[in-house]
C-alpha cells in the first residue's frame, strides 16, 4: 500500500502551484494515497515483462515556418490589469518592497 | 413536430430538401426543445441564439441545417470556452478547432457548448464547476461523463448528433449510460487541433449519435489528416456511411474477451444483456470466439498514472497570466499562481494534478510512469494478437448502469472505475464504439463496445449497423422529452 506523507503532499501542492489549507491537504492526502494504492500494481506486471522492450513511437515533425498571428484578440483576454501589446502584467516575481 | 425529436440525420436531411419544413423552422424547433428541457437535464452550459447559428455556417454541405451541441471544451471561434472550470469562466476562443470547422464547412448548425466533468476529468458530469448534468432515463442520476452533457442532449433528443472527447473512455460510457450510440476513433484520425488537452497522447475528439449510420456520417465530416496536429494520421477524409447496408459483412469473426465480461464486479444484468448481444451477432452471421486480455486488469492503473501525469503537465497553463481567472489580491507573482489555481479548479482536477506530480518525482517515476508505459506497451501487443485472430472484439463498456447523483461522493474510486473497460482502448490508440444493448429491469440503459484494430472504423460500424438494424434498442427513448 503507498504511503503518503503530509509533507509530500504540501511538496507537491508547491511543485503543482496550488495553494492548499490544512483541511484540503488532509483531504488529498486521503485521495493520493487512494490512487497510488491502487495505481502500484503496475509495478507487478512491469517486473515480469522482458526487459529491454522499446515502446514504440515516432515523432511527426514539420517545418518550423513563422506565421503572421493577429495577437490582439488573444492579448485581450489577459486577466486585468491590462497593458498595451505586447505586454501582460503580473505582480512582482520578487516581493520586495 | 414532436415527431422529429428522435428522428435520424437522413430523416432530417429528407424533410429539408422536400421542403416539408424550413432550415429556420428546423433549428427554432430544436432550440426550443433545448430551452425547455435544459433545466432539468443541465446538458447544455449555453444555447446559442438562432441568428448566430446560422450566420457561423456554409449555407451547403452534407449537414446542411442540421443541429448539434459541442462539449465544452473544443474550440468554437468567439463562443465561450470554459472547460466548465472557473479557471475558464470568462475566456472566449479566439479560433475553431479543426473538427468545427469542418461542421461549418458542412452547413451543421452549431447550436450550442454542452457541460462536461471538469476538464474532462470524470466519469459522472457531478464535477462541473456549474452544475450536474442529468440522465434522461431518471434525472436522479448521472449521465455519466465526461461528456455527459453532449450525451444527454443527444439521448433526450435535443439535438441529433453532439461531438464530445474521449480520453478513457468519456463518450462511450456516457452513450452506455444513456442508451445511444459513442463512437471514440482510432488516435489521429480526428485532428486535437482545437481541443483543451487533458492527456494529450490519448485524448480524441468522440462522436454521439442515436444510430450507427448517422454517427459515420459524422465522421465522414470531421474525420482525416490535419497538419495542425502533429498526431494526426496521414489518412484522407472518408465516405463511412457508404458500406452500411445492415448486413453482417461475410467472415468476420468475433472475439468475446471473457475476462472483461466475467470480470468481478460487472452487474449481472449488464453480462446477460451482451450474452444477448453476442447470440444476436452469431445469429447474424458472425463467428464467435472467446478470448483473453491478460493486461486489461492492469489497465486501469496504467491509464490513471499517463493520464495525470500528462494533466499535471498540460494544466500548468492555467496560472492566471495570460488569461481566464486571476487571484487579484496576490501580493507576488508565485502567490498569484498558487491562488489562482486553488480558486480556479476543483477538487477533482486539483487531486489529478497532485497525482500526476507525484508520478513524475524524482523518485516516483520510474515505479509509475514508466511501468505505466510498459503496461500500454503490453496492452498495445496483447490486442495486436487478438487482431492476428479475429476482425472485431466485444467487450462491456461499463461495470454497472447509471448511479445516482451524489452515490460516491465519499468514495471516488467508485467513479474513477468507471472507465475500467474503455481506457485500455485508448492506452491502445485502437478504436471502439459503444451501442445499445437493452435495458435493466428498473429500465435503465446498457451498452457494450465493438473494438476495432486501429484505423478499422469502417468494419467495426458495419457490424454495429448489422446489430442496430436486427434489434430495437435504438427505437427505445426517455419518456418527458
Amino acid at each position: 500500500m503507498a504511503h503518503i506523507t503530509r509533507d509530500e503532499v504540501r511538496k507537491i501542492a508547491n511543485i503543482s502551484s496550488i495553494a492548499a489549507d490544512e483541511h484540503e491537504l488532509n483531504t488529498l492526502v486521503q485521495r493520493l494515497q487512494e490512487v497510488l494504492t491502487y495505481a502500484e500494481v503496475v509495478k507487478e506486471i512491469a517486473l515480469a515483462m522482458e526487459q529491454g522492450e522499446e515502446v514504440r513511437q515516432r515523432n511527426v515533425m514539420r517545418t518550423d515556418v513563422v506565421h503572421a498571428t493577429d495577437t490582439l484578440p488573444i492579448l485581450l483576454q489577459a486577466p486585468l490589469p491590462r497593458c498595451s501589446e505586447p505586454y501582460f502584467i503580473v505582480p512582482k516575481v520578487l516581493n520586495r518592497s | 413536430m414532436d415527431s422529429l425529436s428522435f428522428v435520424s440525420i437522413a430523416y432530417l436531411r429528407e424533410q429539408l430538401d422536400s421542403k416539408k419544413i424550413s432550415h429556420a423552422e428546423l433549428l427554432e424547433y430544436f432550440l426550443q426543445r433545448m430551452h425547455a428541457h435544459n433545466p432539468a437535464l443541465g446538458a447544455l452550459l449555453e444555447v446559442f441564439e438562432h441568428d448566430t447559428v446560422v450566420q457561423a455556417s456554409a449555407a451547403a454541405g452534407l449537414l446542411h441545417a442540421i443541429p448539434g451541441v459541442i462539449k465544452d471544451n473544443i474550440s468554437q471561434s468567439g463562443r465561450r470556452l470554459s472547460c466548465a472550470s472557473n479557471v475558464l469562466h470568462n475566456f472566449v476562443a479566439t479560433y475553431d478547432a479543426t473538427a468545427i470547422a469542418r461542421l461549418k464547412q458542412q452547413g451543421a448548425y452549431i447550436a450550442g457548448r454542452a457541460n462536461l466533468d471538469e476538464f474532462a476529468m470524470g466519469s459522472s458530469c457531478e464535477t462541473s464547476a456549474f452544475y450536474p448534468a442529468h440522465n434522461p432515463w431518471d434525472t436522479t442520476r448521472v449521465p455519466g461523463g465526461s461528456s455527459g452533457g453532449s450525451i444527454a442532449a443527444v439521448a433526450a433528443g435535443l439535438v441529433p448528433w453532439a461531438l464530445g472527447t474521449d480520453t478513457g473512455g468519456s463518450v462511450r460510457q456516457p452513450a452506455a449510460l444513456c442508451g445511444i450510440v459513442g463512437l471514440k476513433p482510432t488516435y489521429g484520425l480526428v485532428s486535437r487541433y482545437g481541443v483543451v488537452a487533458y492527456a494529450s497522447s490519448l485524448d480524441q475528439i468522440g462522436i454521439a449519435t442515436r444510430t450507427v449510420r448517422d454517427n459515420a456520417l459524422i465522421l465522414s465530416v470531421i474525420a482525416g489528416n490535419d497538419p495542425h496536429d502533429s498526431s494526426s494520421l496521414p489518412i484522407q477524409q472518408h465516405d463511412y456511411t457508404q458500406k452500411l447496408n445492415g448486413k453482417m459483412p461475410e467472415d468476420i469473426t468475433i472475439g468475446i474477451i471473457d475476462n472483461a465480461l466475467y470480470a468481478e464486479g460487472v452487474d449481472p444484468e449488464i453480462v446477460r444483456a451482451i450474452e444477448q448481444a453476442v447470440t444476436e451477432l452469431e445469429r447474424l452471421g458472425a463467428r464467435v470466439k472467446h478470448v483473453q486480455l491478460p493486461a486489461l486488469e492492469y489497465s486501469a492503473a496504467a491509464y490513471f498514472i499517463i493520464s495525470r501525469a500528462e494533466a499535471a503537465s498540460n494544466l500548468a497553463r492555467f496560472d492566471g497570466v495570460r488569461y481566464g481567472l486571476r487571484d487579484q489580491e496576490a501580493k507576488s507573482l508565485v502567490d498569484m499562481y498558487c491562488q489562482t489555481r486553488a480558486q480556479g479548479f476543483g477538487p477533482e482536477v486539483t487531486s489529478r494534478i497532485m497525482v500526476g506530480n507525484y508520478v513524475l518525482s524524482a523518485g516516483y517515476a520510474g515505479a509509475f510512469y514508466e511501468n505505466a508505459k510498459k503496461v500500454q506497451q503490453l496492452l498495445r501487443g496483447q490486442f495486436e494478437s487478438l487482431f492476428a485472430d479475429v476482425d472485431v472484439l466485444v467487450m462491456p463498456t461499463h461495470p454497472e448502469p447509471a448511479f445516482k447523483l451524489g452515490q460516491y461522493s465519499v468514495d471516488p474510486l467508485k467513479i474513477d472505475l468507471q472507465d475500467y473497460f474503455t481506457c485500455s482502448i485508448n492506452l491502445a490508440g485502437i478504436p471502439a464504439i459503444s451501442l445499445p444493448c437493452g435495458f435493466t429491469q428498473s429500465k435503465l440503459p446498457i451498452g457494450f463496445q465493438l473494438i476495432g484494430a486501429h484505423g478499422a472504423e469502417e468494419r467495426i460500424y458495419q457490424v454495429a449497423d448489422a446489430y442496430e438494424q436486427a434489434t430495437p434498442w435504438h427505437t427505445h427513448h426517455p419518456s418527458g422529452f
